[in-house]
């Protein structure tokens, strides 16, 4: 499966876009701040419905106008798709496949996986768990949709539960219980999907980092929530909600929910050591691109398909050695865009790719590419 | 700003107010009623205003009614061992459609919901307990709020409260409470239902 094309109209700096793309290898070349970006950010938002950048969709629609839009036509095995998201200031947004218009827009997750590759994505070991949560949670939510469901029923609770903490009014200890059992029982489903997940991703990025470094570093993602989460269902629920019972006084005095998975973290260790911390600059960065990595292959295999691949000018940090692996490994499957400033970031694949110039949202072909 | 005469401004003004009504609905709505007959646009601030001034909530159920208790508590043939609890009037004019229930009801008047600043006070909860209490007789209490995260609590909140109630007359028994069961809606496709509605008819699938 492939994105053939995509259109914009009025998305980011594009007044109206309209590109056809090479099955395997694009490339996109140009100054800073022409739009390069925004092209994977559109091809992400027809894979999640959302920017992998942006903190509101409403950032995406282009200055000054009430909606912008991007559609893309897939070519899958069965036949053609046309996927169209729309967004629209202060109202919701839109979801059309094959034009109709479709009520629930987790309709797409995993039908196209993406994932992408930034200079961000050091942020996944050097920032807080914040970063890695969502991480995990995009990995998952593109495998498994009923996780989605979950997501958002925990996080309501959540807040209704935050908030009752913060009246800080007598009598809502026994309101409390109400909110306990929701957030234990989806609590408990978020924790055993997510210890799953990461223990497979652990696998692939262990074999990630020994591929990029070619000796035996061992690297190991470790889920660590704030409780035991091993089990069946009902008996993580179950000591959840002991511990809920646990925290009571703590929670009553800061007027906010201290136990369960919104606390959760991703353990990073190389040869037993926390990366984050005793890392170098170099292993932090190598350790991300493993992460990613890793988070390429699970996708793979969960949603069947190989999914696009969105390299952001990340090319252009990695030394010849890793272009070569990169290059290699995206020759295995799967569609890839790449952004970069100069044609020299990319010698290894420049000959295998359809090229763009992108130059203040004007997006022009250079080179069709291969049997393009 | 003002586009329209004042009155027209006023009219879409307050339209919009309502439930569900932007300005274009507003504007669609407004217009329409300019065009009926003097008498319709009469007629309907009547029924508003009649509505308005006689509807008040039952004084068991707070169902509304134009009297002091509604037509269901009135009747006499109503099983009065079993009381569902509902959200809101209209929930109790979907259960009466069914011709099913012959039970009596309790409207909560919405759900817990701290975020929007809801709590037991601001529904007729203590209502409902003293009636289980006071009222005797009840042997199930049947929950049938919404199938959303804030209904679920509030049922089971509802729960705690009911819990080890005496039923009247019957040393030793106490009080059942129940939730609906949540699942498939009839006449309609396996294959379009989402992961949640099937995991949840799954989940209380029954022996056939």
């Amino acid at each position: 499966m492939h994105v053939r094309s995509l259109r914009l109209a009025h998305f980011r700096n594009y007044e109206s876009l309209e590109v056809e793309f090479h099955p395997q290898l694009n490339l996109f070349l140009g100054p800073n701040a022409q739009g390069k970006t925004n092209v994977l950010e559109a091809l992400y938002c027809l894979s999640t419905t959302r920017s992998f950048r942006a903190a509101s969709d409403e950032e995406m629609i282009q200055f000054g106008r009430e909606e912008g839009a991007v559609e893309g036509i897939l070519q899958r095995e069965e036949g053609e798709e046309t996927i169209r998201m729309e967004f629209r200031r202060s109202r919701n947004k839109v979801l059309w496949v094959n034009r109709k218009k479709q009520k629930k827009l987790s309709l797409l997750l995993g039908r196209l996986p993406a994932v992408v590759f930034s200079p961000d994505d050091l942020f996944l070991v050097k920032g807080g768990p914040a970063l890695r949560r969502r991480y995990l949670d995009m990995t998952v939510l593109q495998m498994d949709q009923g996780y989605l469901t979950h997501l958002q029923q925990y996080d309501r609770a959540l807040k209704q539960r935050n908030s009752l903490l913060r009246q800080r009014s007598p009598g809502t200890e026994s309101q409390l219980a109400a909110w306990d059992q929701p957030l234990a029982r989806h609590g408990a489903a978020l924790m055993l999907k997510r210890g799953e997940v990461a223990k497979r991703l652990s696998d692939f990025a262990g074999q990630a980092l020994r591929d990029l470094t070619g000796d035996a570093e061992r690297f190991e993602v470790r889920y660590e929530p704030c409780l035991p989460w091993e089990g069946l269902e009902s008996s993580v629920a179950e000591k959840m909600l002991e511990a809920l019972a646990g925290a009571r006084r703590e929670e009553t005095a800061r007027g906010v929910t201290v136990v369960g998975p919104h606390r959760d973290d991703l353990g990073l260790w190389v040869n037993g050591q926390l990366l984050r911390k005793f890392g170098s600059q170099g292993q932090q960065r190598t350790g991300a691109l493993a992460l990613k990595l890793a988070q390429l292959s699970l996708l793979a295999e969960g949603c069947h398909t190989a999914p696009l691949v969105l390299f952001d000018d990340v090319m252009a940090e990695l030394d010849e050695k890793r272009q070569a692996f990169f290059l290699n490994r995206l020759r295995q499957g799967g569609q890839a865009f790449l952004t970069g400033t100069s044609p020299h970031d990319f010698s290894a694949a420049s000959k295998a790719a359809r090229i763009f110039s992108v130059e203040l949202g004007r997006v022009q072909w250079v080179q069709s590419g291969p049997e393009g | 700003m003002a586009e329209y005469p004042p009155s027209l401004e006023r009219l879409l003004h307050e339209l919009e107010k309502l439930p569900g009504v932007g300005p274009r609905s507003a504007q669609r709505l407004a217009f329409h009623m300019l065009k009926q007959p003097l008498e319709a646009a009469k007629a309907l601030s009547a029924a508003l205003l009649d509505a308005r001034t006689r509807l008040h909530p039952c004084r068991d159920c707070f169902n509304l009614t134009e009297e002091t208790l509604c037509r269901i508590c009135a009747q006499a043939t109503r099983d009065r061992a079993s009381l569902l609890v509902v959200e809101d009037p209209s929930d109790v004019a979907a259960f009466e459609r069914t011709r099913e229930y012959h039970g009596l009801y309790h409207v909560l008047g919405g759900t817990l919901s701290p975020l929007e600043g809801r709590g037991p006070q601001d529904l007729t909860l203590d209502a409902l307990v003293s009636r289980v209490q006071k009222d005797g007789g009840f042997k199930e209490v049947i929950v049938a709020t919404d199938p959303t995260v804030e209904g679920d609590s509030t049922g089971l909140y509802i729960q705690q409260l009911l819990k080890g109630m005496p039923v009247h007359g019957e040393p030793g028994r106490t009080i059942k409470v129940s939730r609906l069961a949540r699942g498939l809606p009839s006449g309609g496709d396996v294959e379009y239902a989402d992961e949640t509605t099937l995991l949840k008819a799954l989940e209380g699938r029954r022996e056939i």
